[in-house]
């Protein structure tokens, strides 16, 4: 093993102890430079960009002690053999009280292990800490424990007096007193029974709460394209999960995190808060493990674990495997699948059949787009029938109408035809009639002048006739004169004065 | 000056008219009357018959006129 594996190793190990996120411990930049750098004491170590002091009092020590032995030629070397090594090489040292305990803390501190046994005397201090001591039921040995009360509450495990945990943490020097305390981590309960036990009075208390309600649940996107998950790296689950996944181009973020037993809870609820914060990249949070036995699964049975799924805020896919009680966690989930690989499936289930459906529609879109052309074209025959059908119409309208006009024309030039005629007529008549009139008048004064002919006395006179007066009166009968009478005679050209001789 | 002309054709038929009457009315024969009548009885016919002529080439000209349009 390299020096920078080893080194990885230290900080997975210590994450674990602490219950923290491992670059919280140190990032790999920081492993990076001291593999590189490979520093043999605190004042090398301190130049490292990221090592403060504080971060060397908690893990200083130990850094050093994996450079010390890689430096000698050793390798995957724990930190308590290092240490060792260390010593031997070395003049023994004269240490002060404080920092021969330090170095006994360091190296208690690799001795990380779990431990089974009976509670005695259990006491919460000021909501801070939880003091309780561990003692083995058949041998008198008792292990003095502390707890933060926060990781207790984590743990979500009721503990009393008399009852049996398994605690695990690792060991630490309480220096004011020089006392070994078990700093516990996570505590549970030990034994199915207790186990389930447990399990049934949660179970309760999230059914009176609703919690299992399909009211409660969100339905999952359709087509999941961004999700987180949330597992271990070890184990088949991830591996079965991206098998079955398929090859869809959806973006998956690992978180990846202890699954197995109650110890696992940190990291669980650590990975959880880390997708919380950045819900916005994800549309599902997947969260799967392997089946096992009810005290492996104990994370997935933790209220604290539960509440945070019950009320996430995306939808959340369980698929945690298990032998006979279904998880808590995966109850209260969106929705629950049996493994891994069903997560997976069901997941991609509806982008297969979108792929298949566009495969379907790929054949069919060509069929579908002539039907619409033919479609489209019918339309267009029959619109521009339509539009023919209307425009002969309105051509016969407008040949009806033009005929119509014409005819009027007609009529009217006809008409007037008809006019000027009678007009012509009229002045052909005046002008017969007017003719005829000077005809007659003409004829008149024909006859008058033949007339006037006959009444002119002078024409009788010159023909020989003459007329008689007697005393101014014209005479027309022999007995209107007597002898001797005076009588005027008028001839054509004079007038005779004669006497009357005698009458016959 | 033509309507002049007009009412001198019409008076003229007129006084034509009344000649006649005056003559067939007469009861006795006054010659010189009547020669006074025949004279202006005959006046009376010139110039009506130019009267008619000028009236006949008027009417030709308006008829030609007609005729052209």
């Amino acid at each position: 093993m390299s020096l920078t594996s080893d080194l990885l190793h230290f900080r997975e190990q210590a994450a674990r102890l602490e219950g923290i996120e491992s670059f919280k411990v140190l990032s790999k930049a920081n492993i990076d430079a001291i593999a590189f750098a490979r520093p043999k004491n605190k004042e090398e170590l301190m130049q490292i960009k990221g090592i403060k002091e504080a971060r060397y009092r908690k893990y200083g020590q130990g850094i050093l002690a994996i450079v010390t032995a890689h430096s000698v030629g050793e390798s995957m070397v724990p930190q308590v053999e290092a240490a060792e090594v260390q010593g031997n090489k070395e003049e023994p040292q004269t240490l002060s009280v404080h920092d021969f305990l330090g170095a006994l803390d360091t190296e208690l501190s690799g001795m990380a292990g779990r431990v089974r046994g009976e509670v005695t005397e259990f006491t919460i201090w000021q909501k801070r800490m939880v003091f309780f001591s561990l003692k083995d039921t058949k041998e008198e040995s008792t292990l003095r424990c502390s707890m933060s009360y926060q990781n207790y509450l984590l743990t979500g495990t009721e503990v009393a007096i008399g009852t049996e945990v398994v605690a695990e943490g690792y060991p630490k020097i309480y220096k004011p007193r020089g006392e070994l305390s078990f700093q516990v981590m996570t505590l549970e309960l030990f034994g199915e029974g207790a186990l389930k036990k447990a399990y049934d009075i949660l179970y309760k208390k999230l059914e009176a709460k609703g919690a299992f309600d399909a009211n409660q649940k969100r339905t999952l996107p359709r087509y999941p394209e961004r999700i987180a998950l949330i597992t271990s790296l070890d184990g088949a689950a991830l591996g079965d999960f991206q098998t079955n996944i398929g090859r869809f181009g959806l973006k998956i973020d690992l978180y990846p995190s202890g699954v197995e037993g109650n110890r696992a809870i940190h990291e669980l609820i650590a990975s959880l808060q880390a997708v919380a914060k950045r819900t916005q990249e994800y549309d599902v949070l997947v969260l799967i493990r392997g089946g096992g036995s009810l005290e492996s699964l104990a994370a997935f049975n933790n209220e604290n674990l539960v509440e945070i799924i019950r009320t996430f805020p995306i939808p959340v896919l369980a698929g945690i495997g298990h032998e006979k009680d279904v998880t808590l966690a995966s109850l209260v989930a969106d929705q629950m699948e049996s493994t891994p690989t069903a997560c997976a499936l069901c997941l991609t289930s509806h982008w297969e059949n979108a792929r298949e459906g566009m495969y379907a529609f790929c054949e069919k879109l060509p069929r579908l787009f002539e039907a619409l052309v033919h479609e489209k074209k019918e339309l267009l025959t029959e619109a521009s029938q339509t539009f023919f059908f209307n425009l002969t119409a309105l051509k016969e309208a407008a040949t009806k109408y033009e005929q119509q006009f014409l005819s009027w024309v007609y009529t009217y030039q006809g008409y007037a035809q008809g006019e000027q005629e009678s007009l012509k007529n009229i002045g052909s008549q005046l002008s017969t009639r007017f003719l005829e009139r000077i005809s007659e008048v003409k004829n008149s004064l024909q006859n008058f002048s033949q007339y006037l002919a006959q009444v002119d006395p002078n024409r009788v006179l010159s023909l020989g006739y003459s007329i008689l007066r007697k005393q101014g009166k014209v005479l027309r009968s022999i007995q209107d004169v007597k002898a001797n009478d005076i009588l005027h005679i008028r001839l054509a050209d004079g007038t005779l004065v004669a006497s009357v001789k005698e009458i016959d | 000056m033509t309507a002049k002309k007009q009412e001198n054709l019409s008076e003229a038929l007129k006084k034509i008219q009344d000649i006649i009457t005056w003559f067939e009315g007469q009861q006795e024969v006054d010659v010189e009357k009547g020669l006074e009548k025949v004279k202006e009885g005959a006046a009376l016919i010139k110039t009506s018959r130019v009267r008619l002529q000028e009236i006949e080439n008027e009417f030709e000209i308006v008829k030609k006129d007609l005729e052209k349009e």
